[in-house]
């Protein structure tokens, strides 16, 4: 792992225990420190960026939707474990760890059972959308998060915020035109 | 040969907004032919047939593959192409001594056929494709902006790069639709309806917005500006 992301993972790891510790409910806190590794993702794409990304963004989407529960519990103890195993620069551990996370994400108690299904999937693609707010393509972006092209597509309409030269837009206009006349 | 190239997205944008078969009738007028190559097969049909949620979807375009409005097309040399492709296109930004890697493999596949069959037009909806090819240095802006950090352009792997896609016309599906509407294949939707040219127009662009195609509110005004004076 590179030490610029394993510093910005243990970064946002000891952030999101705090948040998790506060007696209000700061789901909103969590899912902004969730943006906060993007830049490390979008830069070395590599998979524990990413993946802390999703996992911060799916544990603020439970708090939104649960608020303080055991669940939290839960989740915090196993933040702190795996921040703890990255400190001592056990990688392996790590990211066998928040495979772990992501389970217990997955196996939450049958009232959010159906909406996790689709969490991890919505929170991949989330994911994906920031990266392309960064300048990665599509693909390259539905690739690094594990997500379709399909499933990012969908999100993408929502929250992406693309910006093109309007004289360009007349130019392709004028090349349509010329092909299908 | 006349020839048009597509890439995924606008294939998903037209197929989710339920506009695929507009594709079938600007084809009849094109007179030439509506190329996929294997890359982008994969992502619209063979990996969504293994889902359930996009199924329907992926059916819906194997069905213009099996009738020839599309054609998937593999010539020999396009997957080495392809690899050169991708990796001079990752190599042209840096950040923090690090190559980024902003490309993925449909992409290039798609730019790579383009140039092999000399197409007229590459149809590609996502910006980072779109901005290598017509503006790298102000892709390279918009990175430096988004992650607060230097972003530099490899001048070398950028100058063959763009020797490779000079003259590469980019088209994105909001371009057809905007074709779709001059040509009166969306007619059907002018109904009794306040300012009727126009309402079509915004629920066009705006629901392909929504639904990923990447166009900003300032040129879907500029669009309907054009289209309606």
């Amino acid at each position: 792992m590179n030490e610029t992301v394993r510093k910005d993972i243990l970064l946002v790891l000891t952030k999101s225990i705090a948040i998790m510790k506060k007696t209000s409910n700061s789901a909103m806190e969590m899912r902004n420190l969730s943006n906060s590794i993007i830049h490390s993702a979008t830069i070395f794409q590599d998979k524990d960026s990413t993946d802390t990304a999703i996992l911060i963004y799916s544990i603020s989407k439970i708090m939104e939707r649960s608020g303080k529960s055991t669940n939290s519990t839960v989740l915090q103890n196993e933040l702190e474990k795996a921040k703890k195993v990255l400190e001592r620069k056990d990688e392996r551990q790590y990211q066998a760890d928040i495979q772990k996370i992501f389970k217990i994400i997955t196996k939450l108690d049958n009232k959010l059972t159906t909406y996790v299904d689709h969490l991890l999937t919505h929170a991949s693609a989330k994911k994906a959308c920031n990266l392309c707010e960064h300048g990665v393509s599509v693909g390259r972006a539905a690739e690094i998060s594990g997500t379709s092209k399909w499933e990012l597509m969908s999100q993408m309409g929502q929250s992406y915020s693309p910006t093109d030269n309007t004289s360009r837009t007349r130019q392709r206009l004028q090349v349509a035109r010329r092909l299908f006349k | 040969m006349r020839a048009i190239v597509f890439d995924s997205g606008p294939i998903i944008s037209l197929t989710t907004n339920g506009l695929l078969g507009l594709l079938v009738e600007l084809k009849s007028r094109y007179q030439g032919t509506f190329y996929i190559p294997d890359g982008v097969r994969n992502e619209l049909i063979t990996h969504p047939l293994q889902t359930r949620k996009f199924k329907f979807e992926a059916l819906q375009i194997l069905r213009l593959l099996e009738s020839g409005q599309l054609v998937m097309s593999d010539p020999p040399g396009l997957r080495k192409k392809t690899m050169h492709l991708l990796d001079l296109a990752n190599r042209i930004l840096y950040a923090r001594n690090h190559p980024l890697r902003v490309i993925q493999f449909a992409e290039m596949n798609a730019l790579a056929l383009a140039i092999e069959t000399n197409a007229e037009a590459l149809i590609v909806d996502e910006r980072t494709t779109r901005m290598l090819i017509e503006s790298p240095e102000e892709l390279a802006k918009r990175m430096r902006k988004k992650l607060h950090t230097k972003v530099t352009i490899d001048k070398k792997a950028l100058s063959e790069f763009q020797k490779h896609v000079e003259g590469i016309k980019v088209l994105r599906s909001i371009e057809l639709v905007m074709i779709a509407y001059e040509k009166g294949l969306l007619d059907k939707f002018k109904l009794k309806v306040p300012k009727p040219n126009e309402t079509l127009l915004s629920a066009l662009l705006w629901t392909l917005k929504l639904h990923g195609a990447a166009i900003s509110e300032q040129e879907i005004k500029e669009v309907i500006h054009l289209e309606t004076k």
